[in-house]
């Protein structure tokens, strides 16, 4: 393989670790852990961990809290103590479980040096045994002392002290690896080569991938970043930065001898020093100094029609990292330069270490705090060879730190499994035999989590209506230039482009004003910003203090005020008769044969085939909140980030045509000629609903429609009011009106950074018919898909279904996992600092990395389990799915979901456990019984476990 | 009661409010039992209602006596024979309107931050420090001695500087608080001397009435003020530390940068217009630093692909305008500048994060993209300038750099080598072998780290 081949395959390799986040405004969940997804799961988080330099698994201490407060129990460390450890009689004292039991539940930190003297002089470690012990353990410690605490502990620490010399020391943790000459020097001499160039780099880059913040663009950017980069530097002047001396000779030298980016790299690296063997780990580590930015690069490239708007600037990773190198070198050989050495990594290895050393730990500490939790008194230690105390203590490194918090975050999500899975037994069991009420209006919501209460609350107002949930998009991939939008947005699943563009018109005149409006608003921005028309708009400015105070005092006042009335009646052009394209090339709206297509599809996926309701609501959601550049992170995912209410609206309008429907009911689907179809949008921030196209309803189904939308508007205050317990600035007492006014209010509200908590806390999949999850409460943790396994033959629409709504949960599940988890690392931090840059993404403060991940007033108050699916079918059914279908089988087999399966009749789950299929044995039978969802949750704000919500009457 | 015992009452209540504010908050704390959350929103509102309605009052009350100025004697610091050291307030149209906009835009900021920085860990520093900054800020506005500006002046500057550090655990906030520190105190000393040298040759550092001068000292204390001024309105050279003062919470950088703090330079030259108003040369001076920052700023803003730095230039821009007004005697037209940029700036600044909502709406009204954004003069130059003068500009004239490499560098190596002589001298006297200095790269050499960290991978 050729120098160019290798290094090419390392970029390459690198373009699939990069973050995958798309700008901001097309915000779409994933599990920024995709690239990982062959590995086991516990694997590909410590591997992916140790890539980009971030935590695994939540803090030891974390975990104990948990325990603490009985979100983890006993019971469920035991579990995995017996799960992960062989049994084995450690040096003939404790079994090898017991140990590892105990030191689960002990906190206890490695100690050596100065910190180990400090602690033994400064607390209480010798005064006491450790304040968490059991009884009977501390018994054990403090008998043979005569019951005397202190004396027992100086025993026991002069009896570990005693042995020291004869005990092992923990495994050095692992080799260094390759290093950049940046992680020399940093080790070295406590500098960072990172801390030159970043600053240099950042502006480049963000100039460059800027889509409209500055008013003066970057020029030249069509010819890549590479090209423009050079164009730049290639001028004289440059008085500041004695460490760009090199470069602009180097810049020279690569523009007479037209060298390519690549080229360029190539040098660099070996200016550097790397031997071509370690460039796949340079470029990883050189990548991941800087991961945000490099990934918008990626990005940008595979889908461009992410970008806010569209730019003649090709984004090439190699590019933006053939950049990189040069600048590393420049300032490298600006430190180095001078020094002796053929290249700069050499250079660099010859400096004199200026580090402090870190400190040996003592295994006399170790074996101290083993000895406590064990209650192994100082006599009982004395009985013991230096061959058995050796050996229990390499049994104790060998659960080192991060098995332990694998082992306890295991426990974690075990106890949650339990509850949920005997929750869903109990109440399939419950629901088989419950009363049906007759169906008079259906509504299809998307799967979404945040619809699980919607739904369930609307059931609980009028039994009459049946919910079934489906893909928010409702099969329809399309470009949506709305009235309000000034560029066609791209509606649907986040994978693909679509081919159709869909347009709204005003049936109405529109007011020339509109644009004119636009354009002054524009110029009052832009030039607020400049000299001197800045100075003229600034002479008025105090007029700005009124809609200030407006705007922060009352919110949802000023929201009131400043919205523009909706133009009455719009129409949409959604039929396509010819072949007709709009200047992109995107067919115009749809044609009858791709309406009955889209329509089967979207039926069959929610198994609704059969059972019409004469009037059937389609809701698509989304939500519009102030000051939150993370906005499009709580839209509909399965409308790829964006607002479903076109995607119902154009949907409904299919069904509503005889001719699709004369269609369908050659493939099988009657759907009758008196059923009507309503679309409608659902803001999930604020709990409005915006119904369309409502001039076109008959006479005969208006009654029933306005019927519903009573409903509905009940539904609307009840959903607000149950959210609203999980904000904690609003007080639990308010009534349901109350708490619709204070949710409108909130995402009015600039300074409100948590205009709703989204996907958080969301941790389950059901899949099956609504008769046997309808009225469990589920606190908004669920994604409900409906299927009806007896309409599914040969399990087709099984496998559609799974292969789209599992991929699509567990990267929404596992974004906001990692991001709680680790929110520095994997999330983007608090997002009180967010400073958006290029409409692009968002850096902290004045300049950072591009921050990906979710901010962490979105996931305070998630719990990191995996997504656990319920499905009801057989287990023969889903491993059918799972090996037909690589994206399904792989999460499942690797533990990145879990899988149930569910007999509804009666109660039955067999959960899927090391490749197959086991039978689940509840903890407990039962479930409590409300009669209202507001009566489980009244006056709580944490998490909820599920109950049965059964109103008064039973009434089904 | 006298109109006269009201007005000063009501000027009073203004400046104290926020003093009695930060101490409510601050005295508990320190106690060891700080208010609940609920409580301090309760503390700022009332402070700033009240604050507001006294600033009110005394706006009409003067309205009705026509402008006319009154002073308040708070106490005699210091009396000696013919040295009178005063705490003296001054209610007048520019402190009053000064005042006006401290009360209105620190309680729309205190009710902005409430619900912001809800459950935030530095929420209790958060709204300590929005009272001790408005008191320094109505210290500077009525102050009618030196004294007590400084007093105020030093008073905001810390205020600030521990604003911009608010997310202390991370390094670039700390770094970059300390940086706007350092510019101040650089430029604190001037006031210092500006204030020494009115008591020494005037016996007193009053502002209101300045007695003649000799023409050499009148100029220098003049070039003090100036020099002073420049520090807290981000002149040119000083530019620097203002877009990385964007660290802090987006509320106390729209208050801080955009509204209040910024514009205490050019105020500052405005009372002390007695002084500044026969001194032609120092005047120049000051119109030749308002014209360079406007210059620099207005160019670098240009480029800038992030709101909140975009926005700081914007304000650089302004206020150097604002001491240009000033330098040309137009304290009138400086003031009414001060008040509606302050205003307008605040706004923009607590909108920035709605950038994109606001990018839609644009779009959506115009019905496609905005139409081409700047390029106006840039177009007209030849392409290779084009591209020297968008580096120069992307690189902020490379000041950082120069201040860096040029100024800090020679300044630490020199620290340094001071320090590496003190330590043989002392090891020599007290016997000790001469240690071996740590070989050192060049980087150590030169500046310690660089002081324009930035950007860490986190």
């Amino acid at each position: 393989m050729t120098r160019e081949h290798t290094l090419k395959a390392a970029v390459d390799h690198l373009r699939h670790l990069v973050p995958a986040q798309s700008p901001l405004d097309r915000f779409v969940h994933h599990n920024p852990l995709h690239a990982f997804e062959d590995l086991k799961f516990e694997d590909g988080v410590l591997e992916a961990a140790a890539l980009y330099n971030n935590e695994p698994y939540w803090s030891e201490e974390a975990y104990r809290a948990e325990l603490a407060k009985g979100r983890i129990q006993h019971r469920d460390l035991q579990w995995v103590v017996q799960r992960e450890v062989l049994p084995h009689h450690v040096a003939g004292i404790v079994d090898r479980r017991v140990l590892a039991h105990a030191l689960l539940a002990h906190p206890f930190e490695a100690l050596g040096g100065e910190a180990l003297e400090w602690t033994l002089s400064e607390t209480d470690v010798l005064l006491r045994p450790r304040a968490d012990l059991r009884p009977k353990t501390y018994n054990l410690l403090v008998a043979e002392a005569g019951g005397d605490p202190q004396r027992a502990v100086q025993r026991l620490w002069e009896a570990c002290v005693s042995r020291r010399a004869a005990l092992p020391l923990p495994s050095a943790s692992g080799e260094a690896g390759v290093q950049r000459v940046r992680d020399v020097l940093l080790g070295l001499q406590g500098s960072d080569l990172d801390s030159l160039v970043h600053p240099v780099l950042i502006r480049w880059a963000g100039a460059f991938l800027d889509h409209g913040v500055s008013y003066w663009p970057m020029s030249d950017r069509n010819l890549g970043f590479f090209e423009a980069f050079l164009l730049h530097y290639d001028q004289p002047f440059d008085v500041g930065r004695p460490w760009l001396q090199t470069l602009r000779d180097e810049v020279r030298r690569a523009r007479r001898d037209g060298l390519s980016a690549s080229a360029v790299s190539l040098e660099m690296l070996d200016a550097l020093g790397h031997p071509e063997a370690h460039w796949a780990e340079v470029l990883e580590r050189t990548v991941m100094a800087l991961p945000g930015w490099t990934g918008m690069f990626q990005r940008l490239a595979d889908r461009p029609d992410t970008a806010p708007e569209r730019l003649d600037a090709p984004t090439d990773m190699a590019e933006f990292i053939a950049v990189r190198l040069m600048l590393e070198v420049s300032a490298a050989n600006w430190l180095l330069g001078d020094r002796p050495g053929k290249s700069l990594l050499q250079r660099a290895r010859l400096l004199p270490d200026a580090s402090a050393a870190t400190p040996d730990v003592d295994p006399a500490w170790t074996l101290f705090q083993v000895c406590q939790m064990l209650g192994i008194s100082a006599s009982v230690l004395a009985d013991l060879t230096d061959a058995a105390v050796s050996e229990l203590l390499v049994e104790t490194y060998a659960l080192d730190p991060v098995r332990r918090r694998m082992m306890l975050h295991t426990a974690y999500e075990r106890r949650f499994r339990v509850e949920t899975l005997d929750a869903v037994s109990a109440h399939a069991r419950r629901m088989a035999t419950a009363p049906h009420t007759p169906v008079r209006v259906q509504c299809t919501f998307c799967v979404d989590d945040r619809e699980e209460s919607t739904r369930r609350l609307l059931e609980e107002v009028a039994p009459w209506i049946e919910t079934l949930g489906g893909p928010g998009s409702y099969g329809i991939s399309m470009y949506f230039q709305g009235l309000d939008h000034g560029h066609p947005q791209a509606l649907g699943p986040a994978g693909f482009e679509p081919r159709h563009i869909v347009v709204e018109r005003s049936l109405s005149p529109q007011p020339a004003t509109r644009r004119w409006q636009g354009l002054a608003q524009h110029n009052l921005e832009v030039g607020s910003q400049t000299l001197f028309r800045g100075g003229l708009v600034s002479l008025g400015g105090v007029g700005a203090a009124l809609p200030m105070a407006l705007r922060i005092l009352a919110p949802r006042l000023h929201g009131r005020l400043t919205q523009r009335p909706q133009p009455e009646v719009t129409e949409l052009d959604y039929f396509r008769e010819g072949e007709e394209r709009d200047a992109h090339g995107y067919l115009r709206g749809f044609s009858l044969e791709e309406q009955v297509d889209i329509a089967e599809g979207s039926l069959r996926i929610m198994s609704l085939v059969k059972d019409f309701a004469p009037l059937v609501c389609c809701f698509g959601h989304g939500s519009r909140s102030m000051n939150n550049p993370h906005e499009a992170a709580h839209d509909c995912g399965a409308c790829g980030g964006g607002r479903g209410g076109p995607n119902a609206r154009v949907f409904a309008r299919f069904l509503n045509d005889p001719r699709v429907k004369a269609g369908l009911r050659e493939r099988g689907i009657d759907v009758p000629e008196d059923t009507w179809f309503v679309g409608a949008y659902h803001n999930t921030a604020d709990d409005a609903v915006e119904w369309f196209d409502l001039q076109l309803v008959p006479e005969s189904h208006r009654a029933l429609l306005a019927e519903t939308r009573v409903a509905i508007d009940q539904m609307r205050a009840l959903d607000a009011h149950e959210r609203c317990r999980k904000f904690e600035s609003v007080p639990l007492h308010l009534t349901p009106e109350q708490a619709l006014h204070s949710v409108e209010n909130r995402v009015e509200d600039l300074a409100q950074p948590r205009p709703e908590y989204g996907h958080c806390t969301d941790a389950m999949c059901f899949v099956g018919r609504r008769s046997w999850s309808r009225g469990l409460f589920l606190d908004r943790r669920a994604f409900l898909c409906s299927y009806d396994p007896e309409c599914d033959d040969d399990g087709s629409v099984l496998a559609t279904l799974l292969s789209w709504a599992l991929p699509v949960g567990a990267g929404i599940n596992l974004e906001y996992w990692f991001s709680v988890i680790d929110n520095e690392g994997y999330g983007s931090g608090t997002k009180l600092p967010h400073n958006i840059t290029g409409l692009v993404g968002v850096m902290n403060g004045h300049q950072s990395d591009l921050r990906t991940g979710l901010p962490w007033q979105m996931v305070e108050v998630h719990e990191p389990v995996r997504l656990l699916c319920v499905v009801e079918a057989t287990p023969e059914a889903l491993l059918k799915v799972a090996t037909d279908h690589p994206d399904v089988g792989r999460l499942v087999v690797n533990g990145w979901i879990q899988l149930a399966s569910l007999d509804a009749r009666t109660g039955e789950l067999m959960f899927f456990e090391d490749g197959g299929f086991v039978p689940w044995r509840p903890e407990v039978s039962k479930i409590p019984l409300v009669r209202s969802s507001r009566e489980w949750y009244a006056g709580t704000r944490g998490l909820l476990p599920a109950a049965s919500v059964v109103p008064a009457g039973g009434a089904r | 009661m006298s109109p006269d015992t009201l007005l000063g009452m009501l000027g009073l209540t203004a400046v104290f409010a926020p003093v009695v504010a930060a101490l409510g908050l601050v005295i508990p704390w320190a106690l060891g039992g700080p208010w609940s959350e609920h409580a301090v929103r309760r503390i700022i509102g009332t402070t700033f209602v009240v604050d507001l309605l006294g600033c009110i009052g005394l706006d009409v009350l003067l309205l009705l006596h026509g402008g006319e100025s009154h002073t308040v004697t708070l106490t005699h610091w210091l009396v000696v024979p013919s040295y009178v050291v005063d705490a003296r307030l001054v209610f007048d149209a520019a402190s009053a309107l000064m005042m006006t906009l401290t009360a209105l835009l620190c309680g729309l900021i205190g009710a902005f931050s409430a619900p912001y920085l809800h459950q935030d860990s530095g929420f209790y520093r958060f709204f300590v420090l929005l009272p001790l900054f408005a008191a320094g800020m109505m210290a500077v506005a009525a102050g009618d001695t030196l004294d007590l500006v400084y007093a105020g002046w030093e008073v905001v500057g810390i205020s600030s500087a521990l604003l911009i550090a608010y997310f202390h655990t991370r390094e670039a906030p700390v770094r970059h608080g300390l940086r706007a520190f350092a510019v101040y105190r650089v430029c604190d000393v001037a006031l210092l001397t500006a204030a020494v040298m009115l008591h020494h040759f005037a016996g007193d550092a009053s502002l209101g009435e300045v007695p003649v001068l000799e023409p050499g000292v009148g100029l220098t204390i003049a070039l003090l003020l100036v020099f002073a001024s420049m520090g807290k309105s981000a002149a040119f050279p000083f530019t620097g530390w203002l877009p990385r003062a964007m660290e802090g919470p987006t509320p106390s950088s729209a208050i801080f940068y955009g509204a209040l703090s910024i514009h205490a330079g050019p105020f500052l030259l405005i009372r002390a217009w007695p002084i500044l108003e026969g001194q032609p040369i120092a005047r120049v001076a000051l119109f030749c630093v308002g014209l360079v920052t406007a210059l620099h700023a207005s160019m670098v803003g240009r480029v800038q692909t992030d709101i909140k730095t975009s926005l700081g230039y914007a304000s650089v821009t302004q206020a150097a305008l604002i001491l240009m007004e000033v330098s040309l005697g137009f304290t009138q037209l400086a003031l009414l500048h001060i008040a509606g940029h302050a205003v307008l700036r605040t706004w923009q600044l607590l909108r920035a994060p709605s950038l994109l909502h606001d990018w839609h709406q644009i779009t959506g009204l115009i019905g496609g993209s905005r139409p081409g954004r700047g390029a106006v003069w840039e177009r007209l130059l030849p392409e290779g300038l084009r591209r020297w003068a968008y580096r120069v500009a992307l690189e902020r004239w490379f000041l950082d750099d120069l201040a860096a490499h040029r100024l800090l560098g020679p300044l630490v190596w020199m620290l340094r080598s001071l320090d590496a002589l003190d330590q043989r001298w002392t090891g020599w006297l007290a016997g000790e072998p001469a240690e071996e200095l740590r070989a050192e790269t060049r980087w150590s050499g030169a500046t310690s780290k660089p002081s324009t960290v930035e950007g860490g991978a986190k």
